[in-house]
């Protein structure tokens, strides 16, 4: 029980889904369906040219309705960790633009949304300095640390709701997204929780590219 | 020279303080900015404040209203935040729509409140389903020099502490509402978080309080928000990678400055009422 409760949803992608982007992805973590589109290196719009390294557009758009302020925090939080995964000094005055369309609310929404991020800049092959995989996990109102949860257990309450982002190389922290509030031991065994269940989905990124290249060799 | 410099490698004449130890303003690494607060001071809003964080300066001024509670959720009131960073506070900020800065620290409040970590919303309640208070508590940034949200939670839980609403109860028999307008009490459920943020440079270095050119210059920022000894938020939008032991520092960090905040907003909040 203990086992199947705490570990990541059953993982799928397609890579290069559209054909005009430069990577693209259709990523499902469970029942969370999240598109994402690279177009870039592109060139920037003057106002928004830097100097010294490569602008990131990043645009969230919600199943139905205007991305309203809610979005903008999700943008911003997702738009800064690729910052630090891009190598983004490689290619100064240019900008890459980044869509994320939501397609199915699972649950994890932000979670899925930077996973799929990932996987469509390694599908464009866009210089990264390292990966990035996010987890999300759920305190019940029992003090129980539910890993991934779906829309249901969102639905029936909980205490707090933790989103975190680990890199590849040293499974460091990058992004951490809190919701509810729990003592900091608690919050401390979720993370490590989180950053062990972040090499499940390193296992996947690597199978996926290897299917990828696989099946371009064939 | 040394303004050339600065104008032409910001970051190395930045990095060049930070590998002896110190800021181009004098601070040492971890040092905070002097803070200063002021509650009440805008007599037409029902709770205010002014707080002021080395150059950063926030405005906060609550207003109140009566509404119905929402259907899902009838016994809680509202905390409605908005941030507003006018193109005067910054050479970076345009005029027009909000931009990121201002939408992302307003959700950034709009989580606060939501997650009880502010006050708990039940207590806004008057009647359960028919009425309750709402807040809109409006947070004007006239200097914007870093650390936008410390000040901004700063001035929040000050100006609500600052609070004083009449006194307005429910006739069940005459379904409305009977208040007296002489008559103002405050909230005593207001919590007390203090938010701090800290910059992380690439190799590691932790800075706290940054200034805007600070903000600007580092690889991340994160921000943590407590109260009294325990952690309720953490905040760390992507930018570079934290280890657990760094992790522990800046919460040590913070624990230094919440109990130095916590003071300020007993003192301010206690000069407010000894003058009326």
């Amino acid at each position: 029980m203990e086992t199947e409760e705490n570990s990541i949803r059953a993982l799928k992608c397609e890579q290069s889904v559209l054909s005009r982007a430069d990577g693209s992805v259709m990523f499902s973590q469970g029942n969370t369906v999240v598109m994402a589109s690279v177009y870039g290196p592109l060139e920037a719009k003057i106002q928004k040219e830097l100097s010294d390294r490569m602008y990131i557009e990043l645009n969230y758009k919600p199943k139905t309705g205007m991305p309203g302020v809610a979005e903008r925090g999700k943008e911003k939080l997702i738009k800064t960790t690729c910052n630090h995964i891009i190598l983004t000094n490689l290619h100064p005055r240019t900008a890459v633009c980044i869509t994320v369309q939501e397609m199915q609310d699972g649950g994890t929404l932000l979670a899925a949304s930077i996973n799929a991020v990932c996987l469509a800049l390694l599908d464009s092959g866009l210089p990264l300095q390292c990966l990035v995989a996010a987890v999300t996990c759920l305190v019940d109102k029992k003090d129980r640390i539910i890993l991934d949860p779906c829309i249901s257990t969102v639905k029936e309450g909980y205490k707090a709701m933790f989103t975190f982002a680990f890199d590849s190389q040293k499974y460091n922290l990058i992004l951490s997204h809190c919701e509810g509030q729990v003592p900091y031991q608690l919050f401390q065994k979720a993370m490590v929780l989180c950053q062990k269940a972040s090499h499940v989905i390193f296992d996947f990124y690597r199978q996926a590219v290897l299917r990828k290249f696989s099946n371009e060799l064939l | 020279m040394a303004t050339d410099h600065k104008t032409l490698q910001p970051l190395e004449f930045y990095k060049t303080f930070l590998d002896r130890k110190s800021r181009p303003d004098g601070r040492k690494l971890l040092e905070f900015r002097k803070m200063t607060l002021n509650a009440g001071s805008i007599g037409t809003a029902d709770g205010s404040a002014i707080v002021k964080c080395g150059n950063t300066t926030v405005i906060c001024g609550i207003k109140a209203e009566l509404a119905a509670p929402e259907r899902e959720e009838p016994s809680k009131g509202f905390i409605i935040p908005n941030v507003t960073l006018p193109s005067l506070c910054s050479s970076q900020i345009k005029s027009g729509p909000p931009g990121e800065t201002a939408q992302a620290a307003t959700q950034f409040i709009a989580e606060l409140v939501n997650n009880n970590i502010i006050m708990d919303l039940e207590t806004l309640c008057i009647k359960v389903s028919k009425w309750a208070w709402v807040l809109h508590c409006d947070l004007l940034c006239i200097n914007l020099d870093g650390s936008l949200l410390d000040a901004c939670v700063m001035a929040l839980v000050a100006a609500l502490k600052n609070l004083k609403l009449p006194i307005v109860s429910y006739d069940e028999e005459m379904d409305k509402l009977i208040s007296n307008p002489d008559e103002k009490m405050g909230f005593d459920t207001i919590k007390q978080p203090v938010t701090s943020t800290f910059s992380l440079f690439d190799n590691g270095i932790l800075i706290s309080d940054p200034t805007f050119e600070e903000e600007q210059l580092a690889a991340g920022l994160t921000s943590i928000t407590m109260e009294g000894t325990s952690v309720t938020h953490m905040y760390k939008p992507g930018g570079c990678t934290l280890d657990e032991k760094q992790v522990k520092k800046l919460i040590q960090q913070s624990e230094l400055k919440t109990k130095e905040v916590a003071r300020l907003i007993e003192e301010a909040c206690s000069s407010s009422i000894a003058e009326r």
